[in-house]
């Protein structure tokens, strides 16, 4: 009988039993320390994503914003006069063009834009006279206004008859007003618009933009 | 890094008790962890906060390109002989205004703007023509650079 090799197999036995591992206290410690870093990793990721989500919203209001702004001086820019603006409609109207000469403002020459403010888009509308028209028809319907028409309403009456197109310019747009500062917005060269766009879950951004006729002229009548 | 205790076959030895044979970490290793999780904790810190300022940047730019816009646009709605009394306009950071008077809001706080027209003679030689206007241009900054010019040119209208 070999007593070194009993005694040797005695301890690895030992050994086994008695192998330290880490105690409760330690492997609580442990696993509250993971936790910690985990929470704060968790915390800082949680973070990160909110922070990536405002700029997102941020930058995707600025781009409509800029985009808003660019389209709408493509129409300002060259148009002739502004003739109404209807805060209550979310809308204001231009004399775009002269195109049937004469200084007078035409009802193709009018450009209407406005807010929906269910769905947040701004469009521009226009008259266009059904294409079975025969060019009598369509000149003889193509009236002449007065400075001081109420332009919006008789828009209105032309929607209802089919005769209006629109296409949209910018949406997410939550509020717009836009202001002259002369008597009459006919009078005007320059136009102010606030526009508010909406921003996902931070307050809407407020932009104020400003635009010149460079073409201005005073209607006729 | 733990060492366990050898124990060989036919090997007589003897115990000098359990916690003089077992190991934890060393401080160095503690340390050397520590340092590990804290760079890596910096770099995706320093990664985030790059991102940020990358976004913010091309915030301003657009912010910055619109009230340029703005001026040029405005510029644009006056007669041809009243443009060059503009020349030097300056509206310092936080204090932009429209030509009517109209406050920009807030969020346009951190921008100024400033325009210089100057009379040209643009000559096309392989037409041999000049055209003389005024060159416009609105410089949109902040406190520290500019940030987005918008350059012009309006040709003197016919007498």
């Amino acid at each position: 009988m070999n007593t070194n090799v009993n005694h040797s197999q005695r301890c690895a036995t030992v050994l086994q039993r008695t192998a330290r591992g880490l105690s409760l206290l330690e492997l609580s410690l442990s696993l509250v320390l993971v936790a910690m870093v985990g929470f704060g990793i968790a915390s800082m990721m949680a973070m990160v994503s909110a922070g990536a989500n405002a700029s997102r919203d941020a930058r995707s209001a600025l781009q409509r914003t800029h985009a808003t702004q660019i389209r709408l001086n493509t129409y300002i820019h060259p148009a002739l006069a502004l003739l109404q603006v209807d805060a209550a409609q979310n809308a204001f109207v231009l004399w775009l063009h002269d195109d049937r000469p004469g200084g007078r403002i035409n009802l193709s020459e009018m450009r209407v834009f406005s807010l929906d403010t269910t769905t947040g888009v701004v469009s521009v509308e226009w008259v266009e006279f059904p294409s079975t028209w025969t060019a009598f028809d369509k000149i003889k319907a193509d009236k002449e206004y007065k400075q001081d028409t109420n332009f919006l309403t008789e828009f209105a009456v032309h929607r209802a008859m089919g005769h209006v197109r629109s296409t949209p310019i910018s949406d997410g747009v939550v509020a717009w007003s836009a202001s002259y500062k002369t008597k009459k917005p006919f009078e005007a060269r320059r136009i102010a618009v606030n526009i508010a766009v909406d921003r996902g879950d931070s307050p809407s951004l407020q932009t104020l933009m400003t635009f010149g006729l460079a073409n201005y002229t005073k209607p006729r009548k | 890094m733990r060492s366990g205790t050898k124990h060989i076959a036919g090997d007589h030895h003897q115990h000098s008790g359990w916690p003089r044979q077992t190991s934890a970490f060393t401080l160095l290793e503690g340390l050397l962890a520590s340092m590990t999780l804290a760079l890596l904790v910096l770099g995706v810190g320093a990664a985030v906060s790059a991102a940020q300022n990358a976004t913010m940047e091309g915030q301003k730019q657009i912010m910055a390109t619109i009230v340029a816009d703005d001026f040029a646009s405005e510029l644009m709605s006056l007669k041809y002989t009243d443009l060059a009394m503009h020349n030097g306009d300056l509206q310092n950071v936080g204090q932009l205004k429209t030509f009517d008077g109209d406050k920009y809001p807030k969020s346009y706080n951190w921008l100024g703007r400033r325009v210089s027209v100057n009379l040209v003679s643009i000559t096309n030689p392989s037409l041999m023509v000049t055209i003389v206007g005024q060159r416009i241009i609105v410089t949109a900054f902040d406190n520290k650079r500019d940030l987005a010019t918008v350059e012009l040119f309006v040709p003197e209208p016919p007498k």
